[in-house]
């Protein structure tokens, strides 16, 4: 029999205009071993869902109907006291937010103890040695002081793992994952799901993975479930669902992923003088003892008519660049040259000529329009202040803005609480490219955004793009968008430049061991991709501190010896690409040559 | 990359609260506030007695047909003077409510906005000025200016200052460094357009709250300073004045205090319970907008 049987299952909020149903007639079963990967965008049931198969009936919750009988119990029939037992003990749940689930004033160690000591007998002996083999079982060095931390003490990627910790403690049958790597980086996420992987493997757990993202899902899971709008549009095989998907809504999502070598149709030849040349920008945050080096010199030319991505981690200053060459952030030194005349650093002593000719677009749709304005007034004010117009103008420049980003003129009307995301970035855009700018920069525009709408949110900017003749500095954590729509990327770490070249020569093989790493941490929607298998070790926060060595040597899988902390390490120039390391390309070459060779043999 | 799909988003689209529903509990307090500012306009045609003239009828006599309210111990009528006396409190309080809360705000806002050494001197001198207590900060103005109408406002309205200030500052706070804000500082906004044309209007709902609490807490004040001699002057029928004249003989003739002191108490109770409920709708609203 099935570990869990989900049939005709039904999930209703009330709301002020009467129920919503979150969740239509969902059934399908798992078995012991099996992992269910459920894809959908946001809104599409997914987190309703993972808590309706524990039985759990969220807060506002009108309506759970249905069955859900796992191993024999019908859990949406059963007390509340015998829920409690299943709970924890033999249904484990991992949220999208450890910051949230953990307790925040509460030891690690402790945390993982109270839900041992809440289902069993233990002693504080029994219970520490649970604790130390929970720890063990998610990779957390043992010696160290880690069980003794505080939540907020860890890194985020620590964090999921005693979030994970937790959900094993109790060896349970069937693990609920929702959305665990989602706020993670694309290089913790991989050691993540690596960590998820071996534990299946040893303990044959079942587990429903919920996630956005069909690469994760490629990677984890055997059998995927898709969702759309509350209901299961599709069901199969991993390998069924990804080359041979029969629902359209399938199809539509899996053609809106970028892959690794889909590029955009290739830009014109890029050559002349550079639109924008900013050199050894310098830029940290806080006072004295505190500080943090967000960007440490480093230069970035943008060719007239190109798209730069810039990519890295969270905290390798790609955005703090960004807004230092906007204005938004004063650098401490170093110069930009925008279109061949010195750029003040201070917004204030910049001209309404300067201003019209480089505009932003920025990450959070939520925060980007003005709450209290409605669409039209935040496009005109905007408008009128980049170029003196009349009302009527100004009426009819808006509403040509709206329908070029393929919004309904109706929309100028409306409060952006009225837009979805991808609208309110839509007119963003639209805001952007009022002014005919000839450089927008475009600070993570699609990161908040669900894939269907990525997808053409990122086919807007490059049609803008083609249309004007507009540059692009586009910044993302995300390698496979930046690859997407770039003509060079830039990889920065940790406030330096490590690496950049032209986009196309990335394709044939990452140089720098950073790039490398974050190659093999992308998630390819496709479950047959190979990929060599680069983990780093979690991060270090020296961001503060100034060292003479290369600047990744503390993290670097392939570190050469004492030159790498001791000597800064020179630039490499290779075929319109060049990288900061000691190895040359063509030590390079022959290590990953040689790893991938073995890899196939064994 | 192809083809844009609809967003599941977007077809649930789980119902958001839409427009503004009044509720009883904005509605009472409002209506009752309604009575009082429409005494403030119309009171004096009302009122049965010149609210000055003495000897309307016997000294302290208890309520009646004639003297609804009774009379005080000069024979003036308690009813009539309530009336007229809600013109003098309310005009008072609001003007003052009005310039301390406004010059307060306007400060507020753009100190947060603006941040840096300016914020941190402004907000130093708002802690000194906050560590005097609210009565005592305004008799000290008082007593240095003289008890006039405009001195009270005046002091009333700069012991409003420092509190909204700090209100005001850390409603804008956080929302410092939207995008909106980065945007208008990109099409070269300066921060007098920022902090008025763009910031305000979210915050508006806040200020609105904290007016009103400031609005009830000027009717005690000003009643209070009256009560102690340093606000409206006599003959001038102030409730805080009538309370004070009246509270030698409150034992053998309790209406001269009484009816003046129900007049203070249901107007701030009304205006406390209006701010309240505007705070829980303004919430609702502000959290739609962050």
């Amino acid at each position: 029999m099935a570990l869990l049987e989900v049939a005709h299952l039904n999930v209703g909020y009330a709301s002020v205009r009467g129920s919503v149903r979150a969740v239509r007639d969902v059934s399908f079963s798992l078995d012991r071993d099996e992992v269910l990967g459920v894809v959908g965008e946001s809104g599409s049931g997914k987190s309703t869902l993972a808590h309706a198969l524990m039985g759990y009936r969220m807060r506002g919750t009108s309506m759970l109907e249905g069955d859900v009988t796992f191993d024999g119990i019908p859990l949406l029939r059963s007390p509340a006291t015998e829920l409690r037992k299943i709970w924890g003990g033999r249904i484990a749940m991992v949220h999208q937010n450890p910051l949230a689930s953990l307790t925040p004033t509460m030891r690690v160690g402790e945390q993982i103890a109270e839900t041992i000591r809440q289902h069993r007998n233990a002693t504080a002996a029994e219970a520490r040695s649970a604790v130390a083999a929970c720890l063990r079982a998610v990779e957390l060095p043992e010696g160290s002081d880690i069980a003794r931390r505080y939540p907020h003490q860890l890194s985020g990627g620590q964090r999921q793992r005693i979030t994970i910790a937790i959900a094993l403690a109790l060896e349970p049958d069937l693990m609920i994952l929702d959305e665990p790597t989602t706020n993670l980086d694309a290089t913790t996420e991989a050691v993540i799901l690596d960590l998820l992987e071996d534990i299946r493997s040893r303990t044959r757990m079942a587990m429903v993975y919920i996630s956005h993202n069909l690469g994760v899902i490629a990677r984890v899971a055997t059998r995927v479930a898709v969702m759309y709008a509350g209901e299961i549009v599709e069901t199969g095989s991993v390998s069924q669902i990804y080359t041979a998907p029969v629902h359209s809504y399938t199809r539509a999502l899996l053609e809106s992923l970028p892959r690794p070598g889909n590029s955009k149709p290739k830009a014109a030849v890029l050559s002349g003088e550079p639109v924008l040349a900013a050199m050894s920008i310098r830029k940290s945050f806080g006072r004295r003892r505190a500080t943090v080096r967000a960007v440490r010199g480093v230069s970035l030319h943008v060719p007239r008519g190109a798209v730069v991505g810039l990519v890295g981690e969270s905290g390798s200053g790609k955005s703090t660049l960004l807004r230092c060459i906007a204005g938004l952030e004063r650098p401490e030194s170093g110069t930009i040259q925008y279109s061949g005349s010195d750029l003040p650093p201070n917004l204030a002593d910049r001209g309404k000529d300067m201003l019209r000719t480089m505009q932003m677009v920025f990450q959070d749709p939520e925060s980007t329009l003005n709450p209290s304005l409605s669409i039209g007034t935040s496009l005109r004010r905007h408008l009128i202040a980049l170029k003196a117009t009349d009302g009527v103008t100004a009426r009819r420049s808006v509403d040509e803005a709206l329908r070029r980003v393929r919004l309904d003129t109706a929309f100028r009307g409306r409060l952006p609480r009225e837009l979805s995301g991808g609208e309110k970035q839509r007119v963003a855009i639209a805001r952007a490219f009022l002014s005919a700018p000839d450089l927008v920069l475009c600070d993570e525009p699609l990161s908040s955004l669900d894939v269907s709408v990525q997808a053409a949110v990122c086919r807007l900017l490059l049609d803008l793009q083609r249309d004007y003749g507009t540059s692009y500095v586009f910044v993302s954590h995300d390698l496979a968008i930046v690859r997407y729509m770039s003509d060079r990327i830039v990889v920065m770490y940790l406030g330096e430049v490590v690496e950049e070249g032209d986009a196309e020569s990335f394709d044939r093989r990452p140089l720098h061991p950073y790039t490398e790493a974050l190659f093999s941490a992308t998630p390819i929607p496709d479950p047959e991709a190979a990929t060599a298998r680069v983990r780093l070790k979690s991060q270090i926060s020296d961001a503060d501190r100034e060292r003479p060595g290369c600047i990744f040597n503390a993290r670097c899988h392939r570190r050469k010896g004492a030159e790498c902390s001791e000597i800064a390490p020179p630039w490499r120039d290779t075929g319109g690409r060049r990288y900061r390391c000691h190895w040359s390309p063509a030590e390079l070459a022959a290590q990953q040559g040689n790893e991938a060779a073995s890899a196939a043999r064994g | 990359m192809t083809a844009p799909v609809a967003s599941a988003a977007e077809q649930v689209a789980l119902a958001k609260p839409e427009g503004r529903r009044w509720r009883w509990q904005v509605v009472v307090p409002a209506a009752v506030v309604a009575v009082y500012l429409l005494t403030g306009l119309v009171g004096g045609i009302l009122a049965p007695y010149s609210a000055t003239d003495f000897n309307t009828g016997a000294p302290l006599a208890t309520p009646s047909q004639a003297h609804l309210f009774g009379t005080d111990g000069f024979g003036r009528d308690v009813f009539s003077r309530v009336l007229v006396g809600a013109r003098t409190i309310l005009l008072l309080s609001l003007s003052a409510t009005l310039l301390g809360v406004g010059a307060g705000c306007a400060i507020g806002l753009m100190s947060g906005y603006r941040g840096g050494a300016l914020d941190e001197t402004v907000m130093r001198l708002v802690d000194v000025l906050l560590a005097l207590p609210g009565l005592l900060l305004a008799m000290l103005i008082l007593t240095s200016l003289g008890p006039s109408s405009l001195n009270l406002v005046l002091a009333i309205g700069f012991v409003f200052v420092p509190k909204s200030a700090r209100i005001a500052r850390s409603a804008v706070l956080p929302l410092r460094n939207a995008g909106y804000v980065e945007a208008a500082r990109l099409r070269g906004a300066g921060w007098p357009s920022i902090v008025f044309a763009e910031l305000l209007p979210i915050v508006l709902p806040q200020l609105v709250v904290e007016f009103c609490l400031r609005f009830a807490y000027a009717l005690l004040l000003i009643s209070s300073l009256g009560f102690l001699g340093f606000g409206v002057q006599p003959p001038t029928p102030d409730w805080g004045l009538m309370i004070s004249e009246a509270r030698n003989y409150v034992t053998i003739a309790p209406w001269p205090v009484l009816f003046p002191a129900l007049a203070i108490g249901i107007l701030v109770v009304a205006v406390n319970a209006l701010a309240d409920a505007l705070t829980s709708s303004g919430e609702r609203r502000v959290e739609q907008y962050l």
